[in-house]
């Protein structure tokens, strides 16, 4: 049955209006189509209006139709005139036409029973529907997770192992196959004896014990014997996995980080320091030796180079004393000649000594006043030179960490020669100061002497090297190269700034100014 | 001056000596000279042994002028065997050499030299040196009691 009509939302008074009607449509055909019938089979038409009342409006549209057809027959069919057997007829009408209504309702109860059953299985149906598709996605999410972890292990860069609680392995990763030179198949479901050094089997084992006891292991080292015999050495994190009641550990999962590499490169960093020392060491000792040579060799020079012209001056001077009178003038100039050369080589090596001496001796720095100093060394200059006039301008509170001797050589040198440059000019000014550069203190010596043309500024500093011939100027050319040493020693630089006949301006620093 | 006041000259350039006699030949004291050519020889005639043995050492030289730089024993050497023997210990000396390295000075003067000089290149400073150096320790200064 596919009536679709909602039988509740249909009233009682209408479902008894439409009986009243379906009888009445019932009379009024049996009056137009079945008049010459008369009295003749006078439930023709009411049967079916009972059921179909019944069918329509129930239990009580059926009783109703029922009730208005034995009216009707009785009444208006009959006329109130009945024979037995028309009353049995009415009877046998009405109580099938109530056995009707009511087997209407049953079959109307039994349509909204099978009704009420179909929405119940629908429901439970669309549940069941419902469980199977979250079930699904949770298995699918399950899935990816699992997919998701498996990945993550399997392709890790790092060896990772999951073993059991027989210490079975379970899980085996990509790295460690390359660590082991073990295939995952091969090793799942061992134990973990396998991966370890026969020497080192029983201690690595004992720590595999303790992972597999809950204790988590935190960057244990432990060497993993590979399948070819070359063994790497791993840091190993563990983790014990539990159960989903947490109250049983199932698995232990362990990560190692594979540090054969970084101690390669310790022990060749600890290589090449052990080269680089020795290395230091040779050097040292060679220079030692060198240092050892140069001294030898300074004080060879000291005590035997000057014996020769000791006696090349005495006996010159000697034959000068003894032959006076004898010898003509210009063998007289030629032996005063040998003499003069004699003392200007002594000289020459008295510098070179100490060129030599300035490189090896020991420096101590210690606060220098170098304004003291310069003054007291201008004053010396001047005591030396009582006819000339210098102005010496000395900046105050030039204070220098540095050595003390060393920093009077250079003081003596740039100052004698800044007084010997300005042996022509007048006035003669000389100027000590100094600067700030570049976080740099640079201190200056000036003079308005004979100054030197720049294109020779390099040639400066050599030893021995002379801008002025010894006739304008005299001396060795030693002092600048003293200069430059003792500077350079200090770890500053010496350099020159200067113009023909404009003057010259020396400068130095003296490094960092620590010891 | 006594007769017996004599200069020890420890040196063994021939050409140092030389010249050190002509000056004292200039201030007439060459007589008074004594030449050692080596360290050992310096200490044979000190101590009387070797080349010196018998000789009476109570005449001990006035001054030595002591080189450093010597063939066998150097003049350190010998300044400390000079030093360290009651004999000699008071016994002036004069470093007289061609180096002023300092580690020489040092020693020397560590070792109790009396005067360190340098021999100077120039003869004319030099005999000037030594006359200078002649006049005092012969004439002026006083020596230790013996």
């Amino acid at each position: 049955m596919s009536w679709n009509w909602n039988w509740k939302a249909t009233s009682l008074w209408q479902r008894l209006l439409v009986a009243v009607l379906i009888v009445a449509a019932a009379s009024t055909f049996r009056a137009v189509f079945f008049g010459s019938l008369g009295k003749g089979i006078p439930y023709l038409l009411y049967y079916p209006a009972v059921m179909a009342a019944a069918l329509y409006g129930g239990l009580w549209a059926g009783f109703l139709a029922t009730a208005l057809s034995s009216l009707l027959v009785f009444l208006w069919i009959q006329h109130g005139l009945m024979t037995a057997v028309e009353s049995l007829a009415l009877a046998i009408f009405i109580i099938s036409c109530t056995l009707i209504s009511f087997v209407s309702r049953a079959e109307r109860r039994a349509e909204v029973r099978s009704k009420l059953a179909r929405e119940i299985t629908e429901v439970a149906n669309q549940k069941l529907r419902g469980e199977a598709a979250m079930r699904e996605q949770t298995e699918m999410t399950l899935r990816e997770t699992k997919e998701y972890l498996e990945n993550l292990i399997g392709y890790a860069n790092a060896p990772i192992i999951v073993w059991d609680a027989n210490g079975k392995i379970t899980s085996f990763n990509h790295a460690f196959e390359e660590i082991a030179g073990q295939k995952a198949e091969q090793v799942l479901g061992h134990g973990l004896d396998f991966l370890f050094a026969v020497d080192e089997r029983e201690r690595a084992m004992g720590i595999v014990r303790r992972a597999s006891a809950g204790e988590r292991l935190e960057l244990v080292e432990v060497p993993i014997h590979h399948a070819s015999g070359i063994q790497r050495t791993i840091l190993w994190n563990s983790a014990p996995i539990f159960s989903a009641d947490k109250k049983r550990q199932i698995a232990t999962i362990a990560q190692g980080q594979d540090i054969t590499k970084r101690i390669q490169a310790q022990a060749e960093t600890q290589q090449l320091n052990n080269q680089l020392e020795q290395r230091v060491r040779d050097r040292t000792a060679e220079l030692e030796a060198a240092n050892r040579e140069l001294e030898a060799f300074s004080y060879s020079v000291s005590h035997d180079l000057r014996a020769p012209l000791r006696a090349m001056d005495g006996f010159s001077m000697a034959l000068l004393e003894n032959c006076r009178g004898k010898l003509d003038p210009a063998s007289q100039r030629n032996l005063e000649r040998i003499r003069a050369n004699s003392q200007r080589m002594a000289e020459l090596i008295d510098d070179l000594l100490k060129l030599a001496h300035l490189s090896r001796d020991a420096m101590l720095r210690e606060r220098v006043d170098l304004t003291a100093m310069a003054e007291e060394i201008g004053a010396e200059l001047q005591d030396a030179e009582t006819g000339r006039v210098v102005e010496l301008v000395v900046a105050p509170a030039l204070i220098a960490n540095a050595d003390k001797r060393m920093m009077r050589v250079v003081l003596n040198n740039l100052l004698g020669n800044a007084w010997k440059f300005t042996g022509k000019t007048a006035p003669a000014r000389v100027e000590v100061g100094a600067r700030e550069q570049r976080g740099e203190r640079q201190f200056f010596v000036r003079d308005n002497g004979a100054g030197f043309d720049m294109a020779y500024a390099d040639k400066l500093f050599g030893a021995f090297q002379r801008l002025h011939s010894t006739s304008e100027f005299d001396g060795n050319g030693i002092g600048l190269a003293l200069v430059e040493r003792i500077v350079h020693r200090h770890g500053g630089r010496a350099w020159a700034e200067g113009a023909v006949g404009l003057g010259a301006t020396l400068h130095f620093t003296l490094g960092t100014e620590r010891n | 001056m006594d007769n017996d006041k004599t200069i020890l000259l420890v040196e063994d350039n021939p050409d140092d000596v030389e010249l050190t006699r002509q000056v004292f030949t200039k201030f007439k004291l060459a007589n008074r000279i004594v030449e050692a050519h080596d360290g050992v020889e310096a200490l044979d005639y000190l101590f009387g042994t070797g080349a010196h043995a018998g000789r009476d050492i109570s005449k001990a030289p006035q001054l030595i002028l002591l080189d450093i730089k010597l063939p066998k024993i150097n003049g350190i050497e010998v300044l400390r065997r000079i030093r360290s023997d009651p004999r000699t210990r008071l016994q002036p000396v004069v470093i007289l050499t061609s180096s002023k390295e300092e580690k020489d000075v040092v020693r020397s003067y560590a070792l109790g030299a009396n005067s360190y000089m340098r021999k100077p290149v120039d003869f004319a400073e030099f005999s000037e040196a030594i006359r200078v150096l002649g006049l005092y320790w012969l004439v002026f200064n006083e020596t230790p009691p013996r």
